[in-house]
């Protein structure tokens, strides 16, 4: 009785993870394969919106060219640089507002202040301040990823379990002690959910600045195909934006299950 | 197991994704250079373009001393912006940023002029329409951007683009009303310490776009490229155009200042201006 | 015998609210202490004083020797932190690196020594007290400060750890102070009762460990019957 049992389960979860695994390709594919036929079929003015075939020749010119790869590597660049950048600026903020009550006082108002700045409408600013080339860029993708990095540090930190803070100092911690076992990795979830979006933040931000004035980057080959009613450019940067979305976020949820194998384990049990 | 394999893979991904961004950081043009910067912001397919892509001025100016760096803009506002705050030390823009930018108090002077454009700019209509000749167009609804317009005003290469793909056709051009030329425009302090840059960057200029008049053939090629656009535009485009660049001659400055006049009239500009006075005296 | 801490005078104030006043008792080494008394009656506050996660406002707790016993607290929310496996929360407060060793066998003295890997979500509230007791057990402590430790167990479980803790405690000699509110488990476990009313001890008597159920019955009674007299007529110990 109970082998027969095992055997059934055995069988069904089989199936079942096979069908799990595939079934977040399912819209993307069918929608492609619709897009293909509607096109084929001349449901859609193959002018406006080109082939999904179309589109892929068009990248395989673009990479046969060189442009490809140099304009999404460039960007990969920039992206990589301000997020680093961004990035630790915001940790250190939110690291020191949240665990100082002096820096608190002092930055928090500041800070919520100039979050509340859409941070693209700085572009005039920067664009003065700091002219075109590299480093304008590479600030506003800055200035994008720091609020959210530095809000999750920040609530990350502050939202620590007091009774654990207690039973550290109850078990004779020390001030660094009870930093990295207790108030790091309890704030770390929240963080990574800050590193998460800021990736999303990251790449809408670059994708504007490289618009306003560049002679490379995806946003350039993007806003310059549209320019000039190159439709399959234009669909082959929307694809490559949500490619490196999804490679972001793959990135992202990696890092958090590698980084918070307790919480998926307790997850399964319960 | 599971977990060690998830870490090997996950900083491969990570390395390769700084690989490429390293990689990426070698593609941008930070190169660092004993020369003289000249940095000259131009719009795709322009004269300065062309010169670029030609390569000619780039290796003439390093034999005088000078690095010349190109930065591609969208439009004449931002080439504005980047010239006021120093980005760029020259400017290509059409015949009215120019004007608007001298009428708002910018310290600005025209440093060289191209030639006319007046055969690619005109008034677009549906081909087989009902619209022969500009009597017809009253009432109609005319635009500078194509949507649900009769009739709409553009320059090339979208004239050409919209007579090859979009079945319309050019029912006048602007021939004797504007010329729609190419002007290069500096801030006058860097003008004033730079006149030497100026007058190579013109002679070169120039003599690229002696070379594109003799080359429309490969011109067309090029433009095709950077424009992705079929040959058939850009043949269409370069066939009814010249190819020039020199200083701005007193003709030139009158048509800038009749330009200057309408837009005053027409309340596009707040102050009358004197074009005359954004020369290098 | 001298005792291991003594409590003299103590007092604690918040604000304008008396919490202790004239707490006097003291506890000796070995023995197993239990302060019962209804919630908001100042027992918890007794342990934060003993426990120095707070600071008396008057009198002064004395220690054998005029040293810090090494104290530990085993609390009623088990307090583990949950991004450590049970190895490493029972571990995570020692310093050498050579107590993986007394970390497992402390695992295995409270019956977890197969889920040394296993974070506390994955445990039952039983497993996770025991956990916590196994954790307050590393340090070889002097005093083990108990609070209310099984209140979050179900009945059955709660029977169950209130031997096995006895048993530890019995087998390592270790000078322990329980809170509870339950009198019964007071009266079970406990060598020495002692009442906490109205912020200060008010009454003592000898726990039924090891009694029968009658005997058992009769502590629990008395103190009970003392935990609900009106307060003018609470007898000082």
């Amino acid at each position: 009785m109970e082998n027969v049992t095992t055997l059934r389960e055995t069988r069904n979860s089989g199936i079942h993870i096979n069908w799990h695994r595939l079934l977040p390709w399912v819209i993307p594919v069918v929608l492609i394969i619709l897009w293909q036929v509607a096109v084929t079929a001349g449901w859609l003015d193959s002018q406006l919106i080109p082939s999904p075939l179309s589109v892929l020749e068009d990248g395989v010119t673009l990479w046969q060219t060189g442009e490809l790869e140099k304009n999404v590597s460039i960007s990969l660049f920039r992206a990589t640089v301000g997020f680093a950048i961004g990035g630790s600026l915001g940790f250190v903020l939110g690291l020191m507002n949240g665990l100082s009550k002096v820096a608190r006082g002092l930055t928090d108002t500041t800070i919520q202040m100039f979050r509340n700045i859409p941070h693209l409408s700085l572009i005039p600013l920067v664009i003065i301040l700091l002219g075109i080339g590299e480093s304008a860029k590479i600030s506003l993708v800055c200035v994008g990823v720091l609020f959210p990095i530095y809000i999750n540090t920040y609530s990350g930190i502050r939202g620590i379990d007091p009774e654990l803070m207690e039973m550290g100092r109850a078990y004779g911690l020390n001030r660094r002690q009870l930093f990295s076992k207790i108030v790091f990795p309890g704030a770390l979830p929240t963080i990574l959910v800050g590193v998460r979006y800021a990736l999303g933040v990251m790449w809408t931000t670059l994708i504007v600045a490289e618009t306003i004035s560049s002679n490379s980057g995806i946003g350039y080959m993007a806003s310059n195909a549209q320019e000039f009613m190159d439709m399959d450019t234009v669909l082959l940067c929307i694809v490559i934006y949500a490619l490196l979305g999804k490679l972001s976020d793959i990135i992202a949820k990696t890092l958090e299950s590698l980084c918070l194998e307790w919480q998926e384990k307790g997850g399964a049990n319960q | 197991m599971k977990r060690k394999l998830t870490i090997t893979a996950f900083l491969l991904a990570l390395t390769a994704w700084l690989a490429v961004a390293v990689y990426g950081y070698f593609q941008t043009d930070v190169a660092t250079t004993s020369l003289t910067k000249v940095v000259v912001g131009y719009q795709k397919a322009d004269p300065v373009d062309i010169s670029r892509q030609r390569g000619e001025l780039v290796k003439k100016m390093k034999a005088k001393g000078y690095k010349v760096v190109f930065k591609e803009f969208q439009d004449g506002a931002a080439l504005m912006t980047a010239l006021k705050s120093g980005s760029i030390d020259y400017a290509r823009l059409g015949d009215t940023p120019p004007v608007v930018n001298q009428a708002a108090g910018m310290d600005l002077v025209y440093v060289g002029a191209g030639a006319s454009k007046e055969n690619g700019t005109g008034v677009l209509v549906k081909k087989g329409g009902n619209i022969n000749s500009l009597a017809d167009l009253k009432g109609k609804r005319i635009a500078y951007a194509k949507g649900k317009v009769d009739a709409w005003v553009t320059w090339d290469p979208y004239t050409a683009t919209a007579q090859v793909n979009q079945n319309a056709k050019l029912l006048i051009t602007a021939k004797g009303l504007a010329k729609n030329r190419d002007f290069v425009v500096a801030t006058r302090k860097y003008a004033k310490e730079n006149t030497t840059v100026t007058k190579l960057f013109l002679q070169y200029l120039g003599e690229d776009m002696t070379w594109a008049n003799s080359h429309k053939s490969e011109v067309s090629t090029m433009l095709s490229k950077t424009l992705h656009l079929s040959k058939k535009i850009t043949n269409l485009t370069v066939k009814r155009r010249s190819f020039a660049f020199s200083a701005v001659t007193s003709a030139i400055v009158k048509e800038q200042q009749t330009i200057a006049d309408v837009f005053y009239q027409e309340g596009i500009i707040k102050k009358q201006i004197n074009v005359g006075k954004a020369l290098l005296q | 015998m001298n005792p291991l801490i003594s409590l003299n005078n103590l007092g604690k104030i918040y604000g304008d609210k008396t919490a202790l006043h004239d707490v006097n008792f003291s506890i000796y080494p070995g023995e197993f202490v239990a302060l019962v008394g209804m919630s908001g009656g100042g027992k918890s506050t007794i342990l934060r004083l003993i426990a120095q996660l707070e600071q008396p406002s008057s009198g002064k707790i004395a220690y054998a020797g005029s040293r810090l016993p090494v104290t530990r607290v085993m609390f009623q929310n088990d307090r583990l932190l949950p991004w450590m496996t049970a190895l490493q929360n029972v571990s995570f407060h020692a310093h050498a690196a050579a107590t993986q060793k007394q970390a497992q066998s402390a695992l295995n003295s409270v019956g977890l020594s197969e889920f040394a890997d296993s974070f506390p979500s994955q445990l039952s509230g039983g497993q996770k007290q025991r956990l916590a007791l196994a954790r307050a057990l590393m340090a070889n402590p002097e005093l083990l400060l108990l609070d209310e430790p099984l209140g979050a167990l179900d009945a059955l479980t709660r029977r169950n750890m209130q031997q096995f803790i006895r048993q530890i405690v019995d087998e390592k000699h270790l000078t322990t102070m329980l809170i509870t509110h339950d009198v019964d488990e007071a009266a079970r476990m406990a060598d020495r009762i002692i009442v906490v009313k109205s912020g200060t001890n008010v009454y003592e008597v000898a726990g039924a460990k090891d009694g029968s159920p009658e005997e058992v019955a009769d502590v629990a009674q008395s103190v009970l019957a003392v935990i609900l007299q009106p307060d003018e007529s609470a007898v000082r110990a």
